[in-house]
């Protein structure tokens, strides 16, 4: 089983469309496929249609192995489920600091589902705080989708050297560029600048920054299944296949 | 665990009445027909149905599944199902499989042609909660023509839905359908009558305890011949190994009662077929030697230093070849009239009324007498020469013990009607670990001398032939060691067997039969 978490501590680059089109994908080759939506916002929750709501909260989840189990729900989909997220996961970092070994405690929570999943795919939410350690601690790689802008730039920086100071393996960053309008010359720069100093932990495909990526808000379902043969479907089945190599590489 | 469950439609025109009943509290999307072919397998004594499995392919993947609920529990990609479990590519699939289907081969039992309606059972947000498939299945067997199917609707559950699923199997109910019987795999083994014909090499003689002895002994011959004409088939065409296993266990059966169960049949009767039986029994001992051989190869290659474990090779090739002609050698002599001609004679002899007067002494002694006394003198001749055996005794005094054991076992197998089922599991289950024992010592014995045969018949010439004959000598070497590891186990598992708990035991069996 592989963990790939979608993370980054600056929210609104794409994160939830990059977890919620990849999961799907990695569901249609046949594999098992969880997406966990830790995020208190609930959006993957909502593209899939089903209500964040989880059963005995924050303090739940984190408590019992049992309880991820039981508040999984399939989707519409073949191969692919979703752990809710609920509205009290916004005090997961306070309620984590309870527990011993508290950066390990999610990598303990999934522990039970690997015989079960190919893959899980974490959607995160946008911090830096102790669930975030959770998450690099957890997740074989974690994806970071990056729109090309100074501000995102610094905060991917940012991000870095946290990783670094907290000493994370290097390679277990894999950024891609989300959000990109390739008319704006400022995304351009940026976009060169970046793919030098991020080298082999930059995937190749970009995302493009598309109206119909955010309509998947209307349609409440990945755009791979809405719009299959759009832009934005194939920049994403590019980026699955990206994301493949690097994890085989 | 998700329960499927499915409802028989008796007519086609209450689809709709079912819709509109489930619209009243959910909103229902149609989806496109499915088609679909299924391909059924089993082996043939009905190993994956006796699990209450269920195997299939649809031309892309080999899917495990449940006899109850028609619910997928393992799938692998595999366009095409081997014969053989171990051609299966490695997956969870092979690996529930493998323990169960061991060496039998994998036999098409039929095809079913799946029609299906999915319709998306949807909440207020529009998701799926419950699928609910309308099924029109037909038959497909080789040369007959389709034969359909009643009209099933299947609720598929979606995970974490479960309130839902159980709503709609509510309003399904009300609706007055009935329940139908598990999967649609089961529906069809009942249609096609398959589970009538259900193949076991197990014996299961129902005797009646003042039964006449002859009578009774006819009844457990033609139980043994019907198994021996089953395996025919099989054998001719090496299906797999087990045929031929089975049939010779049938003739082995059938030998050791006609000695076995005295007295009952004319001495002349008798005494033809015995010697007949023992030629068929000789005719296939090298097949099922060279079987032996070639289904442990695995085992044999774990026993060398992994660096020559492929220098064993050789051996197995050697055996192959072998096994080709001794394969023909058994094809000839199972179509020959001596073959033949004894089982149309021992048919037509079981077939016949009981003599009158009696052809022998015991015939028409009631079979729970007979069997009481055959039983305790086995049973005592098996202790006494157990007792015999200490360090120092020959290999073939525990050989012969073996044999009495088995002897002991047919009795107690071919009579157990006649008995409390508990206190003769009891009585079976310390007497086959004693049998094991020996059989493995056996096993041993034979192979160590018959791989020191094999090198005299290795030419040095022959390329790589001294690397060969290393890894020969230090299989022998192996295989010595283990030997003399069971030889000593012996001790305690017989004493175990013999124990005054068992003789008790026994002595309560012999005594207090099943009462009519």
């Amino acid at each position: 089983m592989k963990v790939l978490a979608c993370y980054h501590l600056k929210g609104g680059v794409g994160k939830t469309t990059a977890a919620v089109n990849l999961a799907y994908l990695a569901s249609t080759s046949g594999a098992k496929t969880l997406i966990c939506d830790l995020d208190p916002q609930g959006a993957s929750s909502y593209y899939f249609r089903v209500r964040p709501k989880f059963v005995s909260g924050a303090k739940g989840f984190l408590k019992k192995r049992k309880n991820m189990s039981k508040n999984i729900k399939g989707t519409d989909f073949d191969h692919l489920d979703i752990m809710p997220a609920d509205l009290s996961f916004r005090h997961l970092d306070i309620k984590l600091t309870r527990f011993k070994r508290s950066k390990q405690r999610l990598r303990k929570l999934l522990s039970p589902l690997r015989k079960e999943y190919d893959f899980i795919f974490l959607d995160c939410p946008p911090n830096l705080t102790v669930v975030a350690e959770n998450v690099f601690d957890a997740a074989d790689r974690v994806i970071v989708p990056v729109i090309p802008t100074t501000l995102s730039q610094r905060a991917l920086e940012q991000l870095l050297s946290f990783l670094k100071r907290k000493k994370y393996p290097a390679k277990k960053l894999l950024a891609f560029f989300s959000m990109v309008e390739k008319r704006k010359k400022l995304h351009l720069e940026c976009m060169r600048e970046l793919s030098a100093s991020l080298d082999a932990r930059l995937l190749p495909t970009a995302i493009p920054y598309l109206a119909s990526i955010e309509k998947m808000g209307t349609t409440r379902e990945p755009i791979v299944v809405t719009a299959p043969q759009s832009a934005a479907a194939n920049a994403y089945r590019n980026l699955w296949h990206d994301l493949q190599a690097a994890l085989s590489g | 665990m998700q329960i499927q469950k499915r409802f028989s439609v008796p007519e086609a025109t209450l689809l709709q009445h079912i819709l509109d009943v489930i619209k009243t509290q959910f909103s229902v999307q149609k989806e496109p027909l499915v088609r679909k072919i299924q391909h059924f397998y089993d082996t043939f004594d009905w190993r994956l149905f006796n699990k209450s499995l269920v195997l299939q392919t649809d031309g892309t993947d080999v899917s495990l599944g449940s006899y109850v609920d028609d619910l997928v529990l393992e799938t692998v990609p595999c366009k095409k199902l081997p014969k053989f479990v171990w051609d299966l590519p490695d997956s969870p699939l092979k690996k529930r499989l493998a323990p169960i289907v061991e060496m039998r081969a994998l036999l098409p039992l039929f095809a079913l042609r799946k029609r299906t309606t999915p319709n998306r059972i949807l909440n207020e947000d529009a998701k799926t909660v419950v699928y609910l498939d309308f099924e029109n299945i037909s038959i497909k067997q080789a040369g007959k023509s389709l034969l359909p199917l009643p009209l099933t609707v299947s609720l598929r559950p979606v995970r974490g839905y479960e309130t839902e699923a159980a709503r709609v199997a509510d309003l399904l109910e009300k609706t007055g359908l009935q329940q139908a019987t598990s999967s649609s795999f089961a529906a069809a083994l009942q249609e096609t009558g398959f589970d009538t014909q259900r193949y076991s090499s197990k014996l299961n003689v129902l005797l009646q305890p003042d039964q006449r002895s002859d009578e009774a002994a006819k009844q457990i011959f033609r139980f043994l011949l019907d198994i021996i004409r089953k395996n025919e088939q099989g054998v001719l065409q090496d299906t797999d190994t087990e045929f031929l296993h089975d049939f010779r266990v049938a003739i082995r059966r059938t030998r050791s009662g006609l000695s076995q169960i005295k007295d009952v049949f004319a001495e002349t009767v008798t005494e033809k077929f015995k010697k007949e039986f023992a030629t068929i029994g000789k005719a296939s001992n090298q097949l099922r030697d060279l079987d032996v051989y070639l289904l442990d190869a695995d085992r044999f290659r774990a026993r060398l230093p992994e660096h020559m474990s492929d220098d064993i090779s050789p051996l197995f090739v050697q055996l192959q070849k072998m096994r080709q002609s001794a394969l023909q050698d058994v094809r000839k002599f199972v179509q020959s009239d001596t073959y033949c001609n004894t089982l149309i004679d021992w048919q037509a002899f079981l077939n016949q009324p009981p003599a009158n007067p009696a052809a022998a002494a015991n015939a028409e002694r009631p079979i729970a007498t007979v069997a009481r006394e055959r039983i305790n003198r086995r049973y005592q001749s098996l202790l006494k020469k157990g007792r015999r055996i200490d360090a120092n005794s020959e290999d073939a005094q525990l050989h012969a013990l073996r044999i009495d054991g088995k002897k002991l076992r047919y009795l107690l197998e071919f009579f157990a009607s006649l008995f409390p089922a508990q206190q003769l599991g009891i009585l079976l289950k310390q007497l086959k670990k004693l049998q094991d024992n020996l059989g493995q010592f056996q096993d041993l014995c034979v192979q160590e001398m018959e791989l020191q045969q094999f090198i005299d018949s290795i030419s040095l010439r022959q390329r790589g032939a001294r690397k060969t004959i290393a890894a020969i000598g230090c299989l022998i070497g192996a295989i010595d060691r283990e030997k003399w590891q069971v030889r000593k186990q012996f001790d305690h598992i017989f004493k175990d067997f013999a124990s005054s708990k068992n003789k008790a035991l026994f002595a309560e069996l012999l005594s207090n039969q099943k009462e009519e």
